[in-house]
């Protein structure tokens, strides 16, 4: 064999003789030689450089959830029906619509239920009765109470205003 | 000619560099399982060759997305079959690599010294399916925007990062033009370049520790070694050949009598009132996490149940195969010394096999419905919630989408659309059974014969309000 670092030959395992071994003290038990910690400085450098990448890509993927959504108008009060929920769209910026249901109960009372089920967010519809989700079979009732089936809470609830007789809805509230 | 084979060598090395995995013994008779590994590289590369294809006239954009690959299938020229290769290609693929796998679970091919073979196959296992989700959004079609609603909904039941894990995927609080591009970035070009690195470890780790078929030879004398040990080039990769040839001919009959499927365009809205369903290979799990809801005695625990069946149970299934060379590790690899595991494996893929055909033929649950056909039916309690989970939706209120409103008794009796005693002369059963076209639910999986049948019975009995 022929040592890499001297070009001699010599007898055994690796690939320096014992003498470069020694010289490059790659044997010393204790403390640290001069190869390792330079072996352990290029880890360290490529890791940081990694890490800075990575931090950036992370924040680069991550997007602002949208909050303060404009109130859109939905038209007057008169086009719904007391007991009747009634699927309209709602715009998330920049293109993006979502469906939520606006339910009059009478007397004023509104209430807009976003139309994802809050179990695995299929979209629910309402069946005569109740609101009903086609993927696991969830079932809300008028108020967006979850009544039967895996839900584990209430449709989320949309702003709702009563302008000038208008109905306005807005974002997620809870 | 072989002084310039000679001249490259000597530069480049390439025979240098493949002479082990090239002159590695192999059996002269192998069991063509043994041969599935050479098959998913012919299917990796299938899709690899189709997919760059197809990706010269895709346009990943929520606007463009659905109707370049209309434009494919209906303007270029054998676009349908370029895609029809990917899409069968890709559905083989994961039956192949599980096949693969299950092939070197039962040889004992996870065991010592092959414990790195075997984890990088778990690995490329998980890198496959995620190549099945994320090019499943692609097409941009009904079925594929909820399949990724839903698939990416299950992250959010993590604990403390769940929320901002659907961000990531997402690009946002929906599923939108931004999931997209994040999905096809991911599909060609972070998942191509991770599968070929495992494939090649994979591959440089059977070349250095062996199949495990080649086990058995150390138990041969020099001349049974001589007469039944070739080397993989030229003998083994000929048969490998000949299995890859009749994979391919599969593939392409399958691909040109078979079209990929493409529905109406995605809606976030769904106006169609599309069901969800996923793709076939999740129906499994799929028709676990619906259990509960269909055994009356897990309803209570439902929602305590839910995380663990949507979370736990995919952690714990990887967890097990990747723990599995530390679970089983006696050296012993005959089946037959290994029963508890052989049976164990058994189980669990008859389970398989048995959730994703439930999954497939389970009626969805909008079609409620009785099991068994009900003899004496009564309208309030069997008829209603037929109606309700079915009919109502376009068949209800002050202004039906349908134009017809029959949601109460009344309603059905004055639209004449029930006949008292004669359920095959009611437009209702006619309609449902598709006798008279357009036949309903429009645009919906027909009843099951169970619940027609039921309708039917109460008719016949006069259509009572019961």
């Amino acid at each position: 064999m022929q040592c890499s670092q001297c070009g001699q030959p010599f007898e055994g395992p690796g690939t320096f003789c014992e003498e470069c071994r020694a010289i490059a003290a790659l044997d010393t038990p204790a403390g640290m030689s001069r190869r390792r910690f330079l072996g352990w400085s290029a880890g360290a450098m490529t890791g940081f450089i990694g890490a800075g990448y990575l931090a950036v890509a992370l924040r680069y993927l991550t997007p602002q959830s949208a909050t303060n959504l404009a109130l859109e108008d939905k038209g007057p009060v008169t086009d719904y029906a007391v007991g009747q929920p009634k699927l309209v769209t709602y715009k998330i910026p920049p293109s993006f619509e979502t469906g939520v249901y606006i339910v009059n109960f009478g007397n004023n009372n509104f209430l807009a239920l976003g139309f994802i089920c809050t179990h695995l967010q299929c979209p629910v519809h309402w069946a005569g009765t109740d609101f009903f989700c086609p993927c696991h079979g969830s079932v809300y009732n008028i108020h967006g109470i979850n009544i039967a089936g895996p839900a584990p809470r209430p449709l989320y609830h949309h702003v709702i205003k009563i302008k000038n007789g208008h109905v306005y809805i807005g974002g997620i509230i809870a | 000619m072989e002084r310039m084979r000679a001249w490259l060598e000597d530069r480049v090395g390439i025979e240098g560099m493949t002479s082990d995995l090239m002159n590695h013994l192999v059996p002269r008779r192998l069991n063509p399982l043994d041969l599935l590994g050479e098959v998913t590289v012919f299917l990796f590369i299938n899709q690899a060759v189709t997919g760059i294809l197809l990706a010269m006239f895709y346009k990943a954009s929520a606007t463009t997305a659905y109707q370049s690959i209309q434009n494919l299938m209906h303007n270029v020229p054998l676009g349908w079959v370029i895609r029809d290769l990917h899409y069968w290609g890709a559905n083989i693929m994961v039956v192949v690599v599980f096949v693969h796998m299950l092939r070197g679970f039962y040889v004992g091919g996870y065991k010592r010294p092959r414990e790195v073979t075997w984890i990088t196959g778990v690995v490329l296992l998980i890198l496959t399916i995620l190549f099945a989700f994320t090019g499943y959004l692609l097409p941009w079609d009904q079925q594929s925007y909820w399949a990724t609603v839903v698939g990416t909904a299950m992250a959010t039941y993590t604990p403390f990062i769940g929320n901002w894990l659907q961000l990531l995927a997402r690009g946002g609080d929906y599923v939108t033009g931004t999931t997209l591009t994040r999905f096809y970035s991911v599909h060609m070009l972070v998942l191509p370049a991770l599968m070929a690195a495992f494939i090649g470890v994979h591959i440089a780790m059977v070349t250095k520790k062996d199949q495990t078929v080649v086990e058995e030879a150390k138990h041969w004398s020099p001349e049974e070694r001589r007469k039944k040990l070739v080397p993989f080039w030229p003998y083994t990769i000929t048969q490998a050949t000949i299995v890859i040839l009749i994979a391919a001919a599969a593939l392409f009959m399958i691909a040109l009598n078979f079209r990929a499927p493409l529905l109406s365009p995605a809606d976030p809205m769904n106006r169609d009132l599309y069901q969800p369903r996923p793709a076939w290979y999740f129906f499994s799990i799929y028709y676990i996490l619906e259990l509960p809801t269909r055994i009356s005695f897990l309803q209570p625990i439902d929602k305590l149940l839910d995380p663990f069946l949507i979370l736990g149970l995919p952690l714990v299934a990887f967890g097990l195969l990747f723990a599995l060379p530390w679970l089983d590790r006696r050296p012993t690899r005959q089946p037959r010394d290994r029963k508890g595991f052989i049976s164990a494996g058994a189980i669990v893929t008859a389970g398989i096999i048995i959730f994703t055909y439930l999954g497939a033929t389970a009626p969805l649950p909008g079609q409620g419905g009785p099991a068994v056909a009900v003899a004496h039916p009564s309208y309030h309690a069997d008829i209603v919630p037929i109606l309700s989970a079915n009919c109502y939706v376009c068949h209800a209120g002050a202004a039906p989408t349908s134009g017809f409103n029959f949601q109460t008794y009344k309603d059905i009796m004055a639209l004449k659309i029930v006949d008292p005693g004669h359920a095959s002369q009611s437009l209702m059963i006619q309609k449902l059974t598709g006798q008279v076209p357009p036949q309903m639910p429009l645009g919906g999986k027909p009843l099951p014969k169970a619940t027609i049948t039921t309708i039917a019975n109460w008719i016949n009995e006069g259509a009572p309000d019961n």
